[in-house]
């Protein structure tokens, strides 16, 4: 049984795509994350908002850095996200902007 | 003599003998007393007593001089001395003794006149014994009385034995004393021992009368003089032997071989009894120095020996040497005078007298031995005479009739006359002979009349009829007048036939013309007959002598003067045997009358089969002959006879000319044979088998009778017909033969036509009984069934075709015995074998059987057939006859029927694909009696599946696999979609052996195929074709309907699996979920782990009614809907009790059990509650373990409102909790409780293990082999805190989130802060992943380990496992990623990997809440 992850959708003012997680990424749902970023991502923009993720593993940073790839990655995960030092490890933000915040 | 005393009879018993007297011999005359001797013995005559009264100085004695008597005395004294009785008398105390003259005469003897005035003991001293007593019983006052009794009284000089009677009495005075005792006595002596001589003599005159033989004669003589050994203390009988030497024939008194009595007497031993001095003389012979010559001799009854003996001669009459002589030992107490010689010498002619007798009659005997011997001799030489006679006359006769009647070449009329004359004369001689042999038999007493009862008046017409023809020819009319008689006579017919026809040939002889009569009348007690002729008559003196032999008469007419004269003597015999008379009247010149009278008799003799009627035929002839003999020879009455095929005759006779006549008589109608005896004969016959033989009896070496036993005790030979040719006239030879089983009885000499008819005849009969038994051989052989027959042993003799079919044993192989080799072989089946032999035996017991019983053929396969046994007697032997039918088709095909049922049943009862095949091929093999059958399926690989009955030691010799000899047929009959027969190799393709055969399972599809292959190539019948077929047919029905069955047992065990399992199990809990082993059906039992939100723990286990898909149907129901009320509700009691008012509403769910507890993590409380189920087993850390029984209740919706409470119970760190169904606690026969509290010792024990560990060792240790319910179990570890942390996962990243939820309390707990915790969770994560993925590739049978410490202030996590880990084959990014983030995230990473597996230690210090 995949771990627990929630995904919900909405458009942002300026037409982004901002898909919201919650719960936990790892590899047994990771593909789900893919995917749900994947679709978000199809304009060229999305902002992922990590925001109430418990959980990140090396998978979902690896998903997050495909996005940043292929497109513009913004992802949110504020300092009292507990993934946010993760992603500082990985140095993400290289890649992507990390933002504290969600935008509007 | 005196008055009042008693006459009283001396009381002792008197002894016969006996006296014990010394043996005193005194010599009287010397002890006399010179002044009282008087005279002596050898002077002058001795005085009278009363001279010697006078001389007798009375003074000495106690009486003293006369004159001082007493008067009585005087008195008696006188008339003593004046009787002429012999009395003595005793006076006084010392009976001074008293005699008169007659007493001395008769008794005294010597002892007078010396007696006179001694004592009565000084007297008779000798005696004193006897008398002694007697007297002193007179002296008180009795009287004795003694009668004959024996004295041995020394009166003579020497020791006598006398007898005397004599009475004493007493002298009484007048007052009554006794003054002395008067003894009247008389002797008997003489007449005691003439008695006795005389008796003795009389007793062996009468036993001497009834012997016959010397031995006995002697047996009798030593008997009775035994019987007096008084006179004859021995006697001795000596006879003469062929060589004149005397030998002992008998003995009394003495044994043989004593002194006295030698065996044989040695005339130069002078121990031996002087024969010599017999020699000569015709006087007895007294021999008186026995003592001295033998030393000892008996002494008979006495005690001393005899002294003498006499010889007497026994002589013979008319012969002067005597027979023997008779020693006789003396009584020594007698003197030897010629009485005793006389009686001697009558004694010896007694003896003489018995030898003489005896001898006498044994001379009798042995001239009548003589006679009888003589006598047989006689009747010998007249069969051999008879022989002797018989065959030439065969020879001569024989020859002359065929000669005669010989067609193809005749006789000239020349020769035919001088043949005639030949036959002729040598059928008179025939009767000639005939007759002499009947005459001297008659003569002999040896002829007896057979008689029987007998209508004499038919027989006699008949014969007379048959004479006929000559009384026609000779110009003579006769006239029969035999009216029936009122009742049977009992005659000899053979004899009255020569009776009549001797008279009837006498009479035409000398009739010349006019008539005869023969007049039968039956008189009051005997029949009569007369043949009366007009002839020429008898001269009245010739009459008389008319019967006597040979006698004939001087008469000068007659048709013939042949004639030997034994003719009437003979009928006069015949008639006379009858108890008849026969007489004749005549007349001459007119005719004469011949009577016979013969009584009727009461009983017939006949013993055997009536004589044959030749002799008729032959007197017509002869009478024939006397007519004209310018006739031509007489008609020739050659029967025709016809050939009775073409049959072979073999004739035996050891004489040449016989076989040769014999042979030429025969020839021209069949095939003959010859052989020299009977041994030669057995030779011919088993070469070639004759249809008749001819056999004379009388051969050397192996006779007739010896050819015929031989011929009837062989079973080929046992019918073939037998015809004797014998010279033995009479019944009792024809009885003989034909007794020995003869077919027939010819007696020589017999004419050709006889033979012929004769031969022909038993042909005949003999192609009649063979046609009889071809008809019922061919009947026998006709029919289907199998008929056998049995003798009495139990051996088969015959069988017929049907047999042959049947069993395949053929008729060559007879006799078969048993044991049978159609009966059960004993190494096939035992059990049968034994249980044929004692049917076998219980059949030839009992005679009768009827049932059916399995049978072998000879090429091995069994037969069943319907079988009826009878048996028989036949000619005194037991027979069995046996027919059977072929039901083996019957049989085998009930049996297919019931055997195609019973495959249908299990087939039906076959569940899945294995046991359809098991149960298949088990029933070929045992339809088809072969152990090896198989199905192959698609796949080229053969299941054999199971062949019991191969042997366990099957090496490299054994048979090759099925599928070498089978694989063609295994191909062909996949292709070809039908039966195919594998012929065995070698064997041509038909309908003998097949080696085996292969069906295609479904004709309709499938590629599988059946095959079977025979334990011995054999044939296959259309039936067995057909069944295979169909069971085949049932096979792959059977196995479509199983491979679907096994299709729907997956996917409800499938469908129940995918129900049951979830995969994200946490790490602290362990599941089990366990089928019942049979029958493999899915249950009802399911359990539940649910995460639940707020970090809580949904754990669930239930058990629905029931099993299989309608339970599971139930299960699926309840399971989800208690996990949907677990995901909302926040108490157990409100699930279960909404899970009953579910449960009402679902069919099948009520009493569904079921335990819900919802575990706080964050408080480690778990509140319970369970619907009827099985208590929960609570292990505590400290050892002591619990069963949560409290909140039991009912199960799901069975009571209409029921309370469901809830228990919460604390775990501590550690604790361990065990949940499961009934299947795992429950066993048969034993209390539950029994079983929970196993169950909790086992938890109690391995509660420190993790969760799986602990789960797979529960089961091992509750239901080790398999358990006969479903089991479903959680097993729920409590995480031990901020002690050590332990967890190992499976290699599934499933396992992850469960990994993470046992972290965060323990990290928590350590101290870290959430984002910390987050932190090592990730790095944790990685590393676990990594495990997962590089070391174990995701094989989650394998376990990554988790250990974690908390040392001081830093927080320790080691990652284990025991991996391989490949190089990785491309640059890893996310592996280096993976490092990258362990490394940022925590403070320190060392990864070491070994072979063994790889561990991870990550370690980061404890930061608070930042």
């Amino acid at each position: 049984m995949p771990s627990d992850l929630r995904v919900e959708n909405r458009t942002l003012a300026d037409g982004r795509n901002r898909v919201g997680f919650s719960g936990e990424v790892d590899a047994t749902n990771v593909a789900r994350f893919r995917e749900s970023l994947a679709q978000a991502s199809s304009s060229g923009r999305v902002v992922a908002d990590l925001s109430n993720l418990t959980y990140l593993d090396s998978a979902g940073v690896e998903v997050l850095f495909d996005v940043a790839r292929r497109c513009a990655l913004a992802v949110v995960a504020g300092p009292e996200c507990v993934v946010r030092h993760l992603l500082d490890v990985v140095a993400l933000g290289a890649v992507a902007t990390v933002l504290d915040e969600a935008p509007a | 003599m005196a008055g009042g005393a008693p006459v009283v009879e001396h009381p002792e018993p008197h002894p016969p003998v006996l006296a014990r007297f010394p043996s005193v011999r005194r010599n009287y005359s010397a002890r006399m007393p010179v002044d009282l001797a008087g005279p002596a013995p050898d002077r002058s005559p001795t005085p009278s007593v009363t001279e010697a009264m006078e001389q007798v100085d009375w003074q000495q004695t106690s009486l003293g001089v006369r004159r001082d008597w007493p008067p009585l005395l005087d008195a008696m004294v006188r008339v003593l001395v004046g009787s002429k009785f012999s009395m003595w008398m005793g006076w006084g105390p010392d009976l001074t003794f008293f005699y008169n003259d007659a007493y001395r005469r008769d008794t005294l003897g010597v002892k007078h006149p010396w007696a006179l005035g001694r004592t009565a003991h000084e007297v008779w001293e000798e005696i004193w014994d006897d008398i002694g007593p007697r007297l002193d019983h007179v002296r008180q006052g009795y009287s004795t009385w003694d009668e004959a009794l024996l004295l041995f009284l020394e009166r003579s000089g020497y020791r006598e034995e006398t007898y005397h009677t004599f009475s004493y009495s007493p002298i009484t005075e007048a007052e009554g004393s006794v003054a002395g005792v008067l003894c009247v006595v008389t002797e008997e002596t003489d007449r005691v021992i003439g008695e006795r001589r005389l008796s003795t003599l009389r007793q062996l005159a009468s036993e001497l009368a009834q012997t016959l033989h010397e031995d006995q004669v002697f047996r009798a003589v030593a008997t009775e003089l035994a019987k007096n050994p008084y006179d004859l203390p021995f006697a001795l009988v000596y006879a003469y032997d062929g060589s004149g030497v005397p030998r002992l024939a008998c003995a009394a008194g003495a044994e043989p071989g004593d002194a006295v009595a030698p065996v044989v007497l040695d005339p130069a031993s002078s121990r031996s009894w002087p024969v010599e001095r017999l020699v000569g003389g015709i006087g007895s012979v007294v021999v008186d120095d026995v003592l001295e010559r033998f030393g000892t001799a008996p002494s008979g009854i006495w005690d001393d020996p005899a002294t003498a003996a006499v010889m007497v001669p026994l002589s013979r009459q008319g012969q002067a040497l005597p027979a023997g002589f008779l020693v006789a030992g003396a009584n020594p107490y007698r003197q030897l005078d010629q009485d005793s010689i006389s009686f001697f010498e009558l004694l010896g002619g007694q003896i003489a007298a018995g030898l003489a007798n005896a001898r006498a009659y044994e001379a009798e005997r042995r001239r009548a031995e003589a006679l009888a011997d003589l006598d047989r001799a006689k009747t010998e030489f007249f069969s051999n005479v008879s022989h002797e006679f018989r065959t030439p006359l065969t020879l001569i006769l024989g020859p002359a009739e065929d000669a005669l009647s010989d067609d193809a070449d005749p006789l000239s009329p020349a020769q035919s006359n001088r043949v005639e004359l030949i036959r002729r004369n040598a059928r008179r001689l025939r009767r000639l002979v005939n007759d002499m042999l009947d005459f001297a038999r008659a003569e002999g007493g040896r002829l007896r009349a057979e008689t029987e009862p007998t209508d004499l008046a038919e027989l006699t017409r008949d014969v007379a009829l048959s004479f006929g023809p000559a009384i026609e020819r000779a110009g003579l009319t006769m006239t029969v007048d035999c009216p029936p008689l009122d009742r049977p006579v009992h005659v000899d017919r053979d004899m009255w036939d020569k009776i009549l026809l001797n008279l009837l040939s006498n009479a035409l002889k000398f009739t010349l013309e006019g008539e005869i009569e023969v007049v039968l009348r039956g008189g009051p007690d005997a029949a009569v007959l007369s043949v009366a002729d007009t002839g020429v008559g008898i001269p009245p003196d010739e009459l008389p002598r008319l019967f006597e032999r040979f006698y004939r008469g001087q008469r000068h007419q007659a048709r013939s003067h042949e004639g030997t004269g034994i003719g009437l003597a003979l009928v006069h015999q015949f008639v006379q045997l009858h108890g008849g008379t026969i007489g004749a009247t005549s007349v001459e010149g007119s005719g004469t009358t011949f009577t016979v009278t013969v009584p009727y008799g009461t009983r017939g003799t006949a013993t055997g089969p009536v004589q044959l009627d030749s002799s008729r035929q032959s007197y017509l002839e002869e009478a024939l002959q006397w007519m004209a003999s310018t006739e031509s020879a007489a008609p020739r009455s050659v029967a025709r006879i016809g050939r009775t095929g073409g049959a072979r005759v073999l004739v035996v006779d050891d004489n040449p000319d016989m076989r040769r006549h014999v042979t030429r008589i025969l020839e021209p109608f069949w095939d003959v044979s010859v052989a020299t005896d009977g041994a030669a004969a057995l030779e011919a016959v088993r070469r070639q088998r004759p249809d008749l033989v001819l056999t004379d009896v009388m051969m050397p070496g192996l006779d007739g009778l010896g050819l015929l036993d031989a011929l009837r005790s062989d079973p080929q030979t046992a019918t073939l017909p037998v015809v004797f040719l014998s010279a033995r006239a009479g019944e009792e030879a024809a009885v003989e033969g034909l007794g020995a089983g003869a077919d027939d009885y010819l007696v020589k000499p017999f004419s050709s036509l006889e033979l012929l008819a004769r031969v022909r005849s038993n042909l005949e009969l003999a192609a009649m009984r063979n046609q009889e038994s071809a008809w019922r051989t061919a009947l026998v052989e006709a029919l289907d069934e199998a008929v056998v027959v049995l003798d009495a042993s139990g051996a088969v003799v015959e069988v017929n075709q049907g047999f042959e079919r049947i069993l395949g044993y053929p008729r060559s192989g007879l006799p078969y015995r048993p044991p049978f080799p159609w009966f059960p072989a004993s190494e096939e089946a035992a059990g049968t074998a034994s249980e044929m032999e004692a049917l076998a035996d219980r059949i030839l017991a009992e005679g009768r059987f009827e049932g059916i019983i399995g049978l072998r053929h000879r090429d091995g396969r069994t037969v069943h057939v319907s079988a009826v046994v009878d048996s028989v007697e036949m000619a005194g032997e037991r027979r069995y006859i046996a027919a059977f039918r072929d039901v083996t088709a019957d049989l085998l095909a009930a049996e297919r029927e019931s055997a195609l049922a019973q495959v249908g049943i299990r087939l039906a009862e076959a569940v899945d694909v294995n046991e359809v095949l098991e149960a298949t091929l088990s029933e070929l093999r045992r339809i088809f009696q072969t152990s090896h059958a198989g199905v192959e399926r698609e796949a080229p690989t053969t299941e054999e599946l199971g062949e019991p009955g191969r042997p366990a030691d099957a090496g490299p010799g054994a048979e090759p696999g099925p599928t070498e000899a089978l694989a063609p047929a295994v191909d062909a009959a996949r292709r070809r979609r039908q039966v195919v027969m594998a012929p065995a190799p070698g064997e041509p393709e038909s309908e003998r052996a097949m080696a085996g055969m292969a069906a295609p399972l479904d004709p309709a599809g499938g590629a599988g195929v059946v095959w079977l292959r025979f334990e011995r190539p054999r044939p296959v019948t259309a039936d067995e074709r057909s069944l295979f077929a169909v069971l085949s047919g049932y096979v792959g029905q059977a196995l479509r309907r199983a491979q679907l069955f096994d299709d729907s047992r997956t996917v409800a065990s499938a469908m129940q699996r995918s129900i049951l399992g979830p995969t994200d199990i946490p790490v602290n809990v362990a599941v089990r979920y366990l089928p019942a082993v049979r029958p493999l059906e899915v249950g009802g039992d399911w359990y539940d782990v649910i995460e639940l939100p707020g970090n809580r723990l949904g754990i669930v286990v239930g058990d629905c009614v029931g099993r299989g898909l309608p339970a599971a149907t139930v299960m699926g129901q309840l399971r989800s809907a208690c996990r949907a009320l677990l995901l909302q509700a926040q108490s157990p009691a409100t699930v279960v009790a909404s899970l009953d008012a579910f449960a009402e509403r679902i069919p099948g769910a009520p009493c569904t059990t079921v335990f819900c507890g919802i575990l706080d993590r964050a408080s480690a409380e778990l509140r319970l509650c369970s619907a009827g189920h099985i208590p929960g087993v609570l292990a505590r850390p400290d050892g002591s373990v619990e069963l949560l029984r409290q909140a039991g209740s009912v199960p799901l919706a069975v009571l209409d409102g029921a309370l469901r409470s809830e228990l919460a119970v604390r775990l501590e760190p550690g604790a361990a909790l065990v949940l499961c169904t009934d299947g795992l606690v429950e066993r048969r026969g034993e209390n539950l409780d029994v079983g929970l509290e196993r169950l909790c010792q086992v938890t109690a024990r391995l509660r420190e293990l993790d969760p799986d560990t602990l789960a797979d060792q529960v089961l091992a240790s509750l239901v080790p082999g398999g358990q006969e319910d479903d089991v479903a179990m959680v097993v729920y570890h409590q995480p031990t805190g901020s002690g050590a942390f332990r967890a190992s996962v499976a290699a599934h990243p499933a396992e992850l989130a469960g990994l993470r939820r046992l972290l965060e309390p323990w990290l928590l707990a350590s101290g870290a802060s959430p984002r910390q915790m987050t932190d090592i969770l990730i790095a944790t994560g990685e590393a676990v992943s990594n495990a997962m993925e590089h070391g174990y590739r995701y094989d989650h049978t394998r376990r990554v380990n988790v250990d974690g410490h908390v040392r001081g202030a830093t927080i320790e996590l080691v990652v284990r496992d025991r991996g391989t880990w490949r190089p990785a084959r491309s640059p890893d990014i996310e592996r280096g990623r993976g490092l990258q983030i362990m490394r940022g995230l925590m403070d320190d990473v060392v990864v070491r990997t070994t072979e063994g597996g790889t561990t991870v230690m990550l370690k980061a210090e404890v930061r608070g809440a930042v």
